[in-house]
Parts: C-alpha cells; sequence; structure tokens
C-alpha cells in the first residue's frame, strides 16, 4: 500500500463507500472522524447486571435482564435460534480457563440456552468455527465444557462447526445491503437457516480492532474454507487449516472464485481499516436479532493469551441488547472507553507490540460508529436507555488497565 | 536435539570384570545417585561453597546407616562416587567404598562407581578389586564403545561380565512445561497449546533402539516432591527409569532426619514402587494407528518429540516391518528419510491401496510441485504424501500428520488435558489396553476425558495415591468415553476388553 494511498483513504472515504452511504440516506462527513450517526438509527435499550461470578444463579439474573429488554418469548417462541459463540484461539492463561478469560464461559452458554428454552425455541444451534476439521463439541469438550449439560439445558441445542460447509450440500450467499467491502458472504447454510440470530461474545479489547464485542464476534462467521489463506483459487477447501489474515484482515488475495470478491481490490489493505468494515458488512449480511456481552469475568489488553500483557480480570458485567451497536456502546463505555472515539483515539489506538511506523500504523476504525453510519443502530450514549444498572456503577476501566501495559 | 541425544542413551555396554551381572538383570535395577566421601566434598567445594551440613553428609555418607534409607523399597542400585581428585584422595575414597559396597551387597543392593569419563584399564582393576559391580558414565567424554577395547585386556579369561551404562544426563530434558513471557502467560498462538518437555517420546526410542533399560541420568533443578514423581513417572510411563537424584537439602536433611527430608524420600519411594508394582506394563506393546520408522537424525528426533506432544499414538517400525504383515490395524506410515527398496515400495503401496496413508520423502521417487513443501495424492483407497525434503520442519510435520490422520482417527485422544501427555500400549493378548497420562503442570489436570475406539468391558484408573478406582465407561457417537477425575501427576487408565 503505498503512502498516497494510505493517506486518501486515511482522510476520506472511498467514493463506492460515499456512494454506498450517501444511497441509503446517511450523512457522511470527511475527515478523520469519517462516519457519523445518521439521522435516526435506531437506538435500542441496553441491559446491563451485575454479577458475582458464574454459577447456579447466573440464569435467574440474566432473565431478568433479558426482561429489561422486552423478554424473550416474543422472540424465541417456536422459532430456531442459532447463537454464535464467541471461541476464538486457544492456549490457556496459567491458572484460567478459557471462559474465565477469553471465551464466553460454558455457564453463560448453558444458561442462555436454557431460557432461550423455556422461552420456547423448538432448536437452539450453537455455532462457532474451528480449526483443524474439529467438531464444536469436542472443541468445548477439550476445554473442559459440561457439553452434555449444555445439550440437555433444552430441549434441542446442536453444535455447528462454521468453519467448513460441513455436512450441509451448499452454502449459503448472503448479501451485503450497503457493503464497505464485500458486496456478499458465502457461509455455513446454519447462519441462513435461522429465525433468531444471536451474537454471544466476550466482552474484552483486542489487539488489532481495539475491541471484541458483539460485532467484532461476527468476524468468524465467514469459514476458513472460502476466507482462509489456504482456501482455493477456484473453490472453498473443505480441508483448511488457516486463519482470515490474507483475505480478510490484510486483502493480500481473494477468496476463491466461487465466491463474491470484494468490491475494491484496490481500497486501503490496513488491518485497522478492513477488519471493521468487514466485522459491519457481516452484521448486515446477517443481521444480529439480540447481543449478548459475557464480561463477568474476561481478559484486558488483547483477545487472549497469545497477547503480550494480557491478563486476566474480572469486571463482573453482562451487557445485553436486541440492538449490537447500541449494545457494544454501551459496553465500550463500561469499558472505560468513548464509544464515539474516532480512528486512533481511545480504544482504537489499538494494541500492538511494535512501535507506530508510516507503513504500519497502530489505529483501528471505530466498528460501532461504521455500523452506525450504515443506519444498524445508534452509538451515541445519550440517545440509548440504560436499563438495570446504571454504566457508572458497572463501570471497570479498561481502558485505565490498558495504559499501565508497557508498550 | 542433536544426534548425540539419540545416541548417547544407546550406549550400555557390557564388558569384561569380576562380578557377574547378566544383561537380563540389568532391567531389575532401580538405580539411585548417591554421592558421597571426601573426593564428593572436594569436587562440590571447589565448584561452589558447600554447607557445613552438606559436607558433613557428604563426607559420612558411606556409613552403613545410609544404606538403612535403601531398606524396604524399590532402590537397589547405588551410583557412587569412585574417582577424579588427587591419587591420595581417591585412593582413600576407593578404600571407605570397599567396605561400603562389601555392606551393600550383603543387602542385595548393587553398586556401581559413577565416573564421568572413561573408566581406565586401571580404574577397571580397582573397581574389581573394590568389589564394584560396573560403571556408570556420566557426562559427553566417553561413549562406551571407547570403554570397552581399554577394559577388555584386564579379564579376558575370567568370562564374566562388568556393564558399563551411559547415562543420558544432558540427552534427556527436565520434564515440564516452559513458560515465556514475563508475567508467566504460556506462549501460545490463536491456534497453539503449550509447549512441554517430556521424555516420553526418547525413552520409547531408547527402548526401541535396544534391548537394555532406558535410564534417563538428569538431575533436576529446582525440587519439590511433585517434580520428583514427575522426572520418575515421565520415564516409568515409557518404560524407563529417571535415576533418583536427591537434590543437596534431601541429602543433608536425610542424614540429619529432618521431618521434611522424610517426607520428601517416603514420595519418592512410594512413587518408585508404584511402578515397580506395576512392572509388568513395561511388558505391553506401544499401540497406536501411525508407525513410524525412526531416523537416527535431529530431524527424526524432533519428529518422534513433536508427534508425541500433538498425541498421536505410533507405534515404532524396523524396516523389515514394513515389508511384513506388521503394517496392518495402522492408518498411517510415516517413513520419511527411508530410501526404500522395492518389496518396501511394494509393501507400503498395497498398505496405500488398501486406504492406508503414507508419508514418505523424495526418494519415493515423485516431484512435489514448485513452491509446494508437500504434495498430497490419492492412490488407490487411500493417499501417499511426499515431502519435498526429508529433513521437512517438523512442527509443520506433526501437524500435517495430525490434520491427515484426522483426530478421530487416533485411536485414543484426551480431551482438557492440554499439559497432559500420554503413552498407550496393550498387553500381548490385546485384551487390556493401558493409557498412562503424564501431567507436566505444576496443578492438577481435572476432568480429563478419554475417548477410544473399540469396545472395552471395563476401566480402572491407577494413581499414585491410593488404590485404583473403577470408572463409568459411557458410549458416545464418537466412541467410548471415560472421565478421569484427576491427573496429579500421573494416572493410568487400565480398560478391559
Amino acid at each position: 500500500m503505498c503512502a498516497r494511498l494510505r493517506r486518501r483513504n486515511r482522510d476520506s472515504m472511498s467514493r463506492r463507500e460515499w456512494l454506498a452511504a450517501a444511497g441509503a440516506g446517511l450523512t457522511v462527513l470527511a475527515g478523520s472522524r469519517e462516519l457519523c450517526a445518521s439521522a435516526a438509527p435506531p437506538a435500542d435499550p441496553v441491559s446491563i447486571g451485575k454479577y458475582p461470578g458464574y454459577g447456579k444463579m447466573l440464569a435467574e439474573q440474566l432473565a431478568g435482564q433479558f426482561d429489561h429488554i422486552g423478554g424473550l418469548t416474543g422472540l424465541m417462541r417456536g422459532k430456531t435460534v442459532t447463537v454464535k459463540l464467541n471461541l476464538t484461539g486457544s492456549g490457556r492463561f496459567p491458572g484460567y480457563t478459557e471462559g474465565q478469560t477469553y471465551w464466553v464461559h460454558p455457564d453463560m452458554v448453558g444458561a442462555c440456552c436454557y431460557l432461550f428454552g423455556k422461552a420456547g425455541a423448538k432448536r437452539i444451534r450453537l455455532v462457532e468455527g474451528t480449526y483443524e476439521g474439529e467438531t464444536l463439541y469436542d472443541k468445548m469438550l477439550d476445554a473442559g465444557w459440561d457439553v452434555k449439560a449444555i445439550r440437555s439445558s433444552a430441549p434441542v441445542v446442536e453444535f455447528v462447526q462454521t468453519s467448513t460447509r460441513g455436512a450441509a450440500k451448499r452454502y449459503s450467499r448472503l448479501k451485503v445491503p450497503h457493503p464497505y467491502i464485500f458486496p456478499a458472504f458465502d457461509v455455513h447454510p446454519a447462519y441462513e437457516d435461522t429465525d433468531v440470530f444471536v451474537s454471544l461474545a466476550k466482552l474484552k479489547e483486542h489487539e488489532e480492532c481495539g475491541l471484541t464485542l458483539s460485532i467484532k464476534n461476527m468476524f468468524g462467521v465467514p469459514p476458513i474454507s472460502i476466507y482462509g489463506d489456504d482456501a482455493g483459487v477456484e473453490e472453498p477447501n473443505e480441508n483448511p487449516r488457516k486463519a482470515r489474515e490474507q483475505i480478510m484482515h490484510y486483502g493480500n488475495r481473494l477468496p476463491p472464485r466461487s465466491a463474491p470478491p470484494e468490491l475494491d481490490p484496490k481500497s486501503e489493505r490496513y488491518e485497522g481499516y478492513r477488519v471493521p468494515r468487514i466485522c459491519v458488512d457481516v452484521m448486515m449480511s446477517r443481521p444480529i436479532d439480540l447481543a449478548i456481552l459475557d464480561g463477568i469475568e474476561t481478559c484486558t489488553t488483547g483477545e487472549g493469551p497469545w497477547v503480550s500483557g494480557a491478563k486476566h480480570v474480572q469486571p463482573g458485567v453482562v451487557v445485553l441488547g436486541r440492538n449490537a451497536v447500541t449494545t457494544d456502546t454501551v459496553a465500550a463505555s463500561v469499558m472505560g472507553f468513548d464509544p464515539r472515539a474516532g480512528r486512533g483515539q481511545g480504544a482504537f489506538k489499538v494494541i500492538k507490540t511494535h512501535a507506530e511506523t508510516a507503513d504500519d500504523p497502530r489505529w483501528a476504525d471505530n466498528v460501532m460508529l461504521l455500523a452506525e453510519s450504515r443506519g444498524l443502530g445508534s452509538a451515541v450514549l445519550d440517545r440509548i436507555e440504560v436499563r438495570g444498572l446504571p454504566i457508572a456503577r458497572a463501570r471497570f476501566d479498561f481502558a485505565a488497565l490498558r495504559k499501565t501495559v508497557a508498550r | 536435539m542433536s544426534t548425540m541425544r539419540i545416541l548417547s542413551g544407546l550406549a550400555i555396554t557390557i564388558v569384561l570384570g569380576a562380578r557377574s551381572m547378566p544383561a537380563a538383570d540389568l532391567d531389575r535395577l532401580v538405580p539411585v545417585r548417591w554421592p558421597g566421601g571426601p573426593l564428593e566434598v572436594a569436587r562440590r567445594a571447589a565448584l561452589k561453597p558447600v554447607s557445613p551440613e552438606l559436607a558433613a553428609a557428604l563426607r559420612n555418607w558411606y556409613q552403613p546407616r545410609s544404606l538403612d534409607r535403601l531398606r524396604h523399597t524399590p532402590l537397589n542400585c547405588i551410583l557412587v562416587t569412585w574417582s577424579g581428585g588427587d591419587a591420595a584422595m581417591e585412593r582413600e575414597q576407593q578404600r571407605i567404598l570397599r567396605d561400603y559396597s562389601c555392606e551393600a551387597h550383603r543387602r542385595d543392593i548393587t553398586v556401581m562407581a559413577l565416573v564421568t569419563s572413561s573408566p581406565t584399564a586401571r580404574g577397571v582393576a580397582d573397581a574389581v578389586a573394590a568389589g564394584l559391580d560396573g560403571f556408570v558414565v556420566d557426562g559427553e567424554a566417553a561413549s562406551a564403545d571407547q570403554v570397552a577395547p581399554a577394559t577388555r585386556p584386564l579379564a579376558p579369561d575370567r568370562g564374566r561380565e562388568l556393564p558399563v551404562i551411559r547415562l543420558s544426563s544432558k540427552a534427556a530434558t527436565v520434564p515440564g512445561i516452559r513458560l515465556f513471557s514475563e508475567d508467566g502467560a504460556v506462549q501460545a498462538t490463536p491456534t497453539s497449546e503449550p509447549w512441554i518437555d517430556s521424555n516420553l517420546w526418547f525413552v520409547r526410542f531408547l527402548r526401541w533402539v535396544s534391548s537394555q533399560p532406558a535410564w534417563l541420568g538428569y538431575s533436576l533443578g529446582t525440587t519439590s516432591d511433585h517434580e520428583y514423581a514427575r522426572a520418575i513417572a515421565d520415564a516409568a510411563a515409557a518404560g524407563g527409569r529417571w535415576v533418583v537424584a536427591p537434590d543437596d537439602t534431601l541429602i543433608s536433611g536425610l542424614f540429619e532426619g529432618t521431618p521434611a527430608a522424610e517426607r520428601s524420600w517416603r514420595r519418592i519411594v512410594d512413587t518408585l514402587r508404584f511402578f515397580e508394582d506395576h512392572s509388568g506394563w513395561r511388558q505391553f506393546s506401544p499401540a497406536g494407528t501411525l508407525g513410524i520408522v525412526p531416523q537416527n537424525t535431529d530431524s527424526g528426533a524432533e519428529n518422534l518429540n513433536l508427534i508425541a506432544r500433538r498425541k498421536i499414538p505410533y507405534k515404532l517400525l524396523t524396516r523389515a516391518t514394513l515389508s511384513g504383515p506388521g503394517l496392518h490395524r495402522l492408518n498411517a506410515v510415516l517413513a520419511l528419510g527411508c530410501v526404500l527398496n522395492e518389496s518396501e515400495k511394494a509393501a507400503l503401496r498395497d498398505f496405500v491401496e488398501s486406504g492406508g496413508l503414507a508419508i514418505v520423502g523424495p526418494a519415493w521417487g515423485r516431484s512435489v510441485p514448485p513452491g509446494e513443501d508437500f504434495d498430497v495424492r490419492p492412490v488407490g483407497a487411500g493417499r501417499v504424501a511426499v515431502y519435498r525434503n526429508d529433513e521437512a520442519d517438523s512442527e509443520t510435520l506433526s501437524k500435517d500428520v495430525l490434520h491427515w490422520i484426522g483426530r478421530e482417527n487416533l485411536g485414543v485422544r484426551l480431551f482438557h488435558a492440554p499439559t497432559v501427555l500420554p503413552t498407550v500400549s496393550e498387553s500381548s493378548d490385546g485384551m487390556q489396553l493401558l493409557v498412562q497420562m503424564v501431567n507436566y503442570a505444576t496443578e492438577p489436570a481435572e476432568a480429563v476425558m478419554v475417548r477410544l475406539a473399540g469396545e472395552y468391558q471395563s476401566a480402572r484408573v491407577y494413581g499414585l495415591d491410593g488404590p485404583p478406582v473403577a470408572l463409568e465407561l459411557e458410549k458416545s457417537e464418537r466412541g467410548i468415553e471415560v472421565k478421569v477425575p484427576a491427573v496429579p501427576v500421573y494416572a493410568a487408565l487400565l480398560l478391559e476388553r
């Protein structure tokens, strides 16, 4: 990427982006805050709950939080509910389980399944990508989860790994209404064949994107058979082993010809630009009906044990809402970050171990503002009604902790 | 990993001497380093200051009362300080040891001279005169091959044998988990697991390549009861022995009879006793769906290490096995670095045609596309993976092998056990399957799930503490599953068909 092109992208949207946004009736401003709030994106309420820990009381408390946002019955009764989990990576923080630090906790998954089933969900599908042909069931088992307990927490609970097509006959093509990068994605049909889609994510930071919340969780939806580094040139690789670096993070290559290519292969290649936009693209292709953020225990300064300086923390919060943008906005504020911070500001001056250079910057775009600009939800904190615990009482200052980590 | 690492542990040689020691008897020896005497004090003082307590313990160690420590224990072979230092002191040391070894023999304890270089002809003669039973060479200085010519002329007419065992002190590794980052986080990537230092693969290789017992001779750095137990289990789970090496604190404590030392010693003895009580397990044969023809090269060694680290149960194969019936029950054969003859190639082709996977090097005769490290192609019902280079990167190779075999086809798979490595073996009649698990972390591994292919009637778990416990077998759509409540340092799951 030449410096001139990077400057262009840093300073303004591409013409295609501008047209797409304008076509959606949105107001777009140039500058470092290239995107601003649309006239009236939805500002659905968000619930915050305080939790002493995981365990048996979790479902009861969560039920109260779901009531804050209108209850589950109307949403779930008789429906197929697909829950995108956040089980990225492997490894451990010494002394802690994955669920205590960087995956959603199994108790949270079990409690949600129980409540969804109780609300009348006909079928619950837990979905997440895995590597090396691992089944989702075995991935959970390997982390010490009581998978049988989760399976029996509701009448029908299924475990589907979505890194490949699996047993499905075809991929589903999900179109992006107003795309930033990709006009459509080919994904596992579980993401299409559902009535209700839930993003159940960990509340944590992210080395390259600043934050991992319910929208960032969508990055794991596109299968690595098509969007992984060892995807085929013509067709998906149904035996994939590699992550989504070259196609999604850096745009160094295109997905197989069988899948829709990105709109503009000459656009900015920097991951801090691409990844947030791709997350919003995925979210537009597969709208989130319910966003749940597990921040009871989590990690700070990075999204997993592979990030230098990352460590376990216990904020004791769950943030949830029907709108992913408002939910993430409230969660960012709970974490001590300005949810409207611009590129390279606040949470989006991202965590990396090396010094910033012109060719390798340390910024990311604010995924919530990008989503807001597409009309997906409001990132204006004052417009969002917070129910349950007030933000100030729930706050756990990730921002301050991040500053203590020498980089 | 150096080639020396592989070779050094093999050098168990019998030289001619005074006391009879049939090779088979070596297998019953349970060795312990037993340093002492004026030579030991002088040797240590030359390296660093020695505390008065330790000096007193070492100086007076070779008195009969130290042998009382071995009473009612499995330990039956002591490695004593024998040579080094000035001539007068050496003579004094050996004079002390003459009486001491006599007392040891009276108690049916074998006494071996622990030396750091090849024993000279004179040294052998002195050892014979002192009634010692053999030599243990510790260090890089000598190989048994160098020892033999110097000693043979001493007693060629006696027709009796004096063993020389070369320890693999430097070749073996102190077992544990290696941490990297300052805050103690295990170095990892989104798809990696903790780095485990283990000797399981090494001991298995030693036993495969030689009929002699495999002794690991390293000393622990910092020691706790757990670390002693892990060192013993790490060797024993693969059928070898760690030469028990009491640290200075333990030596002083045993001499003075401190409660802490008594406790540590009891723990060591109990751990050793467990493995001696189950010595029959050493006769079990390795089980696995992967067969490996090992190569005596650096990368060959690392392949064994990393394949074991990925928990792929494997059998070691001789070249002769390739052309015999030994490939049945295998899913894959790794024969990298082998220049196969036509009959071996034909046997491997048959194996592949019937559904197997062969992983071979360039000598197979098929080219690898430019820019690729390997090329996998279907052949008959199976596949042949040809690597461009016999010295393929072991990290990548071990991942490739796991990927090609598939986790669901390993036969035995552990869940929730990132810090545990297994060895899998079966009884000669095939009716018992044994999964020995060594936990390399300081904390117990809890709720370890073992999934097995095949049918089993019962399962029992054996631990270092307490009697065996029957476990419930649960059938799942993916196989038989058994939940092992905890693997503190070691546990063995014995399944009956």
